[in-house]
């Protein structure tokens, strides 16, 4: 569904070494990845890995230096079709819960703005009370929570709010940024359970970004090992034992101590 | 947002003070004692009085109405300047801090230039440019000064521009209207709130500069400024004349500089979380 095909990331970098010199910082390595629908794929790297800026790349906010990556064969940068075809079959959410959503929203204007991507999309939504409230409780919220203000939930509660809002859009991919890393083990495997629920209901497919491995193979079909910009290894997660690569196996056996 | 700003007694109070005083100024025809033009030579520097509650000036005129009248100059040409400074200054920091690139650039390089003169002096130059008179003065503040709101507006929005809810915003393709009126302009409001009162307060004391050196209000129309001008000649022998329009001015700039604060209180949701 999504390919990703040689993609270089760089940044400038703050100290020049000469005036007017522009050297650049690679953050990726030749990305090479492909996404099929309806499965469920882990990149996990520690910080620095550029786990963060591939995200980035995938949602469409940053262009990368070279390489294409192509959404159901068309090419997401370069054409105003291409990006807007990625703004409708794509959705996020976040690591930081606390700045996911407008503080001064209440929930119910947080979600209508997901509500508001599918009507653009061109489906009608005619009962938006009842929207709003299935929205909810496929959550597991109820409709008291559409009056407060995020500021008014706990991290757990908000973190669903942001995944309802993803869902609203009716994407078709929904990419987690390190959605459940700043959340506590209990709320974690709550979310992770609500989550593989709603992949079933709503045949979507998954993109998880994180530094958690555990979360990853309770949840993900493959896992994608990020180290330094290049991706040093691509399996599914019930062979993740016979890895060979360096790094995952150093991952792995950090966390079986 | 109503509740909270009747819980925040200064927001309630300078309000209501700044409601008041613009009252005074619209109702100054029926309120005054006496007509604030008619001199009266024989009872010039009279002292309080029922007659004249605050005195006479120079010319026999009455203090109080003069003051009232002078509402109307003083606090609505204000109001204007802040209104063109804040308008043009949000609009250009929301267009360079959110669309980046040589949009900002653009804008970014003219408010660099407009921030190398000196603002007093650059006013002084584009009135005395374009002669003397009050739609200039407001003219050559809105002109001077909208540079200073742009360049901190722009900073605001930039440390909005990356935070989650805009970055999800922009990833399923919300309209650009809609991010920059219902995401950022509401996230900047309190910022807006504090440049747009203490705004009005810089510009009651740059008016009223101008009148007072003789390039903004003219003679006869009481302004604040101006009628600080007719007293400096008689400091010292009648300083009454000048203790009221002094005081008029330092009172309403300090209570819009309170009600800058009291606002910005009332416009952060998270104040009141605590």
């Amino acid at each position: 569904m999504i390919t990703l095909e040689n993609i270089c990331v760089s940044f400038k970098s703050e100290h020049q070494k000469k005036w007017f010199e522009t050297t650049r910082t690679q953050v990726l390595f030749d990305i090479n990845l492909s996404i099929p629908k309806g499965s469920c794929i882990g990149i996990l790297g520690e910080s620095g890995s550029g786990k963060s800026t591939l995200g980035r790349v995938l949602c469409g906010l940053l262009k990368p230096d070279s390489g294409t990556i192509t959404l159901d064969g068309v090419p997401i940068y370069g054409s105003k079709q291409g990006r807007k075809l990625l703004q409708q079959k794509l959705s996020v959410v976040f690591q930081d819960y606390t700045t996911s959503a407008n503080p001064r929203f209440s929930i119910q204007e947080v979600l209508l703005e997901g509500i508001r991507a599918r009507q653009r999309k061109g489906e009608p939504v005619k009962d938006l009370a009842a929207e709003l409230s299935g929205l909810l409780s496929l959550v597991g919220l109820d409709d008291s929570f559409l009056s407060r203000f995020p500021h008014e939930l706990s991290g757990g509660q908000l973190q669903r709010v942001c995944i309802a809002r993803a869902v609203a859009c009716q994407p078709e991919v929904i990419l987690f940024d390190e959605a459940i890393s700043s959340l506590d083990a209990h709320t974690q495997v709550q979310i992770m359970d609500l989550l593989q629920e709603l992949k079933e209901k709503l045949s979507l497919t998954y993109l998880f970004i994180t530094h958690d491995l555990t979360s990853i193979t309770y949840l993900c079909d493959e896992v994608l090992f990020l180290y330094h910009g290049r991706i040093t290894d691509h399996r599914p997660v019930c062979t993740l034992h016979q890895t060979t690569d360096a790094y995952a196996k150093k991952l792995l056996q950090s966390i079986l101590i | 947002m109503a509740k909270r700003f009747w819980k925040n007694k200064t927001a309630v109070g300078t309000v209501f003070f700044v409601v008041l005083i613009a009252l005074l100024g619209i109702l100054a025809s029926w309120i005054a004692p006496n007509d604030p033009y008619a001199a009266d030579i024989l009872h010039k520097y009279e002292s309080m009085s029922a007659q004249f509650p605050l005195g006479t000036d120079h010319l026999g005129r009455c203090i109080l109405s003069r003051l009232l009248y002078g509402i109307r100059p003083t606090l609505g040409l204000a109001l204007l300047t802040m209104l063109g400074t804040i308008g043009i200054g949000a609009l250009m920091g929301l267009l360079a801090g959110y669309f980046r690139g040589w949009v900002e650039e653009l804008i970014m390089r003219i408010v660099d230039v407009m921030l190398s003169f000196p603002s007093q002096v650059m006013v002084f130059a584009v009135v005395a440019l374009l002669g003397i008179s009050v739609q200039n003065v407001v003219l050559a503040n809105v002109f001077i000064k909208w540079a200073w709101y742009a360049r901190m507006i722009r900073a605001g929005v930039m440390q909005y521009r990356e935070k989650n809810f805009i970055q999800f915003s922009r990833c399923i393709g919300t309209p650009e209207w809609f991010i920059l009126l219902r995401h950022l302009l509401p996230s900047i409001a309190a910022d807006l709130a504090v440049l747009a009162s203490l705004d009005v307060g810089w510009a009651i004391i740059n008016i009223s500069t101008m009148s007072f050196l003789g390039l903004g209000v003219q003679a006869p129309t009481p302004e604040w400024g101006a009628m600080l001008n007719e007293a400096k000649n008689v400091l010292t022998s009648n300083p009454s004349q000048m203790i009221f329009p002094g005081l008029a001015i330092v009172v309403l700039v300090s209570v819009f500089n309170l009600m800058g604060d009291a606002l910005r209180d009332v416009l952060d949701p998270k104040e009141v979380a605590k």
